[in-house]
């Protein structure tokens, strides 16, 4: 039985084939939680600046947490490294992985150096091998699995695993596992390709003990009321429940939250909009629900089949909100059946779905206005629309493969627009050189901000929602009781720049609590996102650590100020938070939403980095912040390498 | 009498059967208007006013579009309708 107050790792020396087990310090748990806040600090400590993304210094962190393994963890895992862009790369996920990791005695994986041929990692209660992969490399991600199924001869294994895009370097490929299930967009399986690991298996017998069994029960039956179906106060709660994400489309759509033909556009046709939205996705192909480990809301990822037609038999899962947004109104795509495929075969190929939308979407408008033609794109008529369906499957397969006119979009629509130049450079909607996702700016200026500043590149998870929740669920005083100090009313405005930055620093503060404790942020629903105490109980009585409420809090403020120490260590600065240069020079057409110019956002930057302690004029922590955290180590190491810190 | 577009989404369309519909009716506000569509779809109310206490639900959203303008949340039941509208249930 574990205890979950000390929490260990398994370090994988890939070149010299060593492995061994460590504690990681104790008070860490009280300082980090654990997960992805565990991940931040030995990120900081261990990644040298300036490494080589794809060199053996990087190295890559498979990791759980405390409450993984109860019912609270629901599965989530967080995986970690230096991205390919030179920004901290990390992203969470959920499945099984998790839970079976923490069964196995293990908390924590690090892989460090290089393999000299394809390998995969063998874990079984604590045991490790490092076992030959020649056999599974270049193989797609559902084989891979169905391999390594037979290979071990267990069906409870659990396994993550990189497709032909991680082994052939393609920069934001992810890790995966359960077959469609995958984090780490920033270019997590890339680097685990670069080290030619293909895959890590793991299976335990162990199990989890907490602290106080009915101090927890208590905080999760109390926590469920918060979040059930039938119970929660969340406006989405119904909808995820029932639907799943994809419902979305329909009122983004609404609110001039669409990007369609490459955000050229931001309203989409309503009956393409309707073709593709969640309903009649779960009328005529969902086959099953498939719920990550325990979770409460289980139509959030489905099974689905298509029965007829061109694609009929193929099969696929985890239709997650961003996909029919992106693969759809992005492309001016209403298929629904073309959207299932393509979608499946970025899982099949292990591609990241983002990086594949936006650079087609980028590579459609060059096509568009001449600047990309059928001698650049190895003949392919690459419109919007897509109306040669196999010519744009093909060309997702030849991104993954690096093959031909793919091998330019394999770079990502950033790279590939400064190599084609001719002011392509203009609508390749990238923030920190990664592609943006799918939720749209300049009708939400949290979302603007909140994506512009993300240490990982645009990625909502690390802060989302986009507003404080329901006109009638919160009120100030409230908020005040809970010791968040602003005004809703401003707030809660989409487009007005007031109070966003501060709103926007407590849902990142708070989203790094739950990702390293970990719990799902997909669950912070009701006011879950501003009172944290449901969580701080868990991880009490789980843990057995008693922490003052506000220790609690200022843990996530800490995993989030390592997480800006470690950017700005590798050169990013203030300038590098900026939205992309198409929604900071053009007006959302039809709805009339203005753009994001440089007085609009450098208010809402002052804002959010006051609020945080950092250098309005560079983003890097000041002193006093770092210190009030406890993290002088982290000053003294800025000011080692010359590095300006305020005080 | 006045023209509206309702759109419904997600479980309400389990309720209503369709996605969207164009709508003709007398009623002034969206509360006389929730009372219609309880008629026309059982249970369609309850969805989003309490029973208790008539006021709007917290779990539940209803966007109201007048004619050429943008979208908000509705927060009043005696917001009056405006002709050419559209209300999206959700």
């Amino acid at each position: 039985m574990r205890d979950n107050r000390i929490q260990n790792i398994l370090r994988v020396n890939l070149s010299t084939g060593k492995t061994r087990l460590e504690s990681i310090p104790e008070a860490w748990t009280a300082k980090y939680l654990g997960c992805r806040g565990i991940h931040s600090r030995l990120l900081f400590n261990e990644v040298p600046p300036g490494a080589d993304p794809f060199g053996p210094d990087n190295v890559l962190y498979i990791g759980t947490g405390p409450l993984e393994g109860t019912p609270i963890g629901m599965g989530r895992l967080s995986v970690a490294c230096k991205s390919p862009r030179g920004t901290v790369a990390e992203g969470s996920c959920g499945g099984f992985f998790g839970p079976e990791l923490r069964r196995a005695g293990i908390d924590y994986l690090a892989i460090q150096g290089k393999a000299d041929r394809p390998v995969y990692l063998w874990i079984h209660d604590q045991k490790s091998e490092i076992r030959d992969a020649r056999h599974l490399w270049g193989r797609k991600i559902n084989e891979t699995d169905a391999l390594l199924r037979e290979e071990l001869s267990d069906p409870d294994v659990q396994f993550r695993y990189i497709g032909p895009a991680g082994e052939n370097l393609v920069h934001s490929s992810p890790i995966f596992g359960n077959r469609d299930n995958s984090g780490g967009r920033a270019g997590c399986g890339a680097v685990m390709g670069s080290k030619r690991l293909k895959a890590i298996a793991v299976r335990g017998s162990g199990g989890i003990r907490v602290a106080d069994y009915e101090g927890f029960l208590k905080a999760y039956q109390h926590f469920r009321q918060r979040v059930g179906v039938g119970t929660s106060r969340d406006v989405w709660t119904p909808i995820w429940g029932a639907y799943g994400a994809p419902v979305i489309v329909r009122v983004f759509n609404d609110q001039g939250g669409i990007m369609t033909r490459n955000a050229q556009e931001m309203r989409w046709d309503e009956e393409k909009c309707n073709r593709i939205s969640a309903e009649p996705y779960l009328e005529k192909y969902v086959t099953r629900a498939k719920a990550c480990f325990c979770c409460p809301l289980p139509a959030c990822k489905k099974q689905h089949e298509i029965r007829s037609g061109p694609f009929q038999g193929f099969r696929g899962g985890n239709l997650w909100a961003a996909i029919p947004s992106v693969f759809g109104p992005l492309l001016d795509n209403d298929d629904l059946e073309l959207i299932l495929v393509m979608a499946g075969m970025c899982n099949q190929f292990g591609l990241d779905v983002f990086h594949v939308a936006y650079t087609l979407a980028w590579a459609m408008e060059c096509f568009e206005k001449g600047i990309l033609t059928r001698a650049d794109t190895d003949g392919l008529e690459l419109r919007f629309g897509c109306p040669d369906k196999e010519g744009v499957l093909d060309l997702i397969r030849k991104i993954a493969m690096r093959e031909g006119f793919g091998d330019l979009l394999a770079r990502g629509c950033n790279e590939a627009a400064k190599m084609i130049g001719r002011g392509s450079e203009k609508f390749a909607l990238v923030i920190k050189g990664q592609e943006l996702e799918a939720i749209a700016q300049r009708n939400s200026y949290m979302v603007a901000l909140g994506v512009a500043v993300s240490e990982v590149g645009p990625d909502h998870t690390r802060w989302y929602p986009p507003h404080p929740g329901h006109p009638g669920l919160l009120k100030n005083e409230d908020l005040s009781r809970l010791g968040v100090q602003l005004d809703l009313s401003k707030a809660a405005q989409g487009r007005n720049p007031e109070e966003k930055g501060k709103v926007l620093r407590w849902f990142t503060i708070s989203r790094a609590i739950v990702e390293s404790l970990p719990s799902c942020v997909f669950l912070v629903r009701d006011t879950l996102g501003f009172d944290l105490h449901p969580w701080h109980e868990l991880f009490q009585t789980a843990t057995g650590i008693r922490l003052d409420y506000s220790e609690f809090i200022r843990a996530g403020e800490r995993v989030m100020n390592l997480d800006r120490a470690f950017l700005v260590r590798e050169g990013f600065r203030r300038t590098d938070d900026q939205p992309p240069y198409r929604m900071a020079t053009e007006d959302v057409p039809y709805f009339g939403f203005p753009k994001l110019d440089k007085p609009l956002f450098d208010r809402m930057l002052d804002d959010y980095y006051q609020a945080n302690g950092w250098s309005l004029k560079t983003s890097i922590p000041r002193r006093h912040k770092l210190e009030e955290l406890g993290l002088t180590d982290v000053v003294q190491d800025l000011e080692k390498r010359g590095m300006e810190v305020e005080p | 009498m006045i023209r509206l577009k309702l759109r419904y989404l997600a479980h309400v369309s389990m309720v209503t059967g369709i996605l969207q519909e164009i709508y003709e009716t007398q009623a002034s506000s969206l509360k006389a208007l929730l009372a219609e569509l309880d008629q026309r779809y059982q249970g369609f109310k309850n969805m989003f006013v309490s029973s208790e206490g008539g006021e709007l639900n917290l779990n539940a959203m209803i966007f109201y579009q007048p004619p050429g303008k943008n979208p908000t949340p509705a927060i009043d039941l005696n917001s009056p309708l405006e002709h050419n509208a559209t209300l999206t249930f959700w």
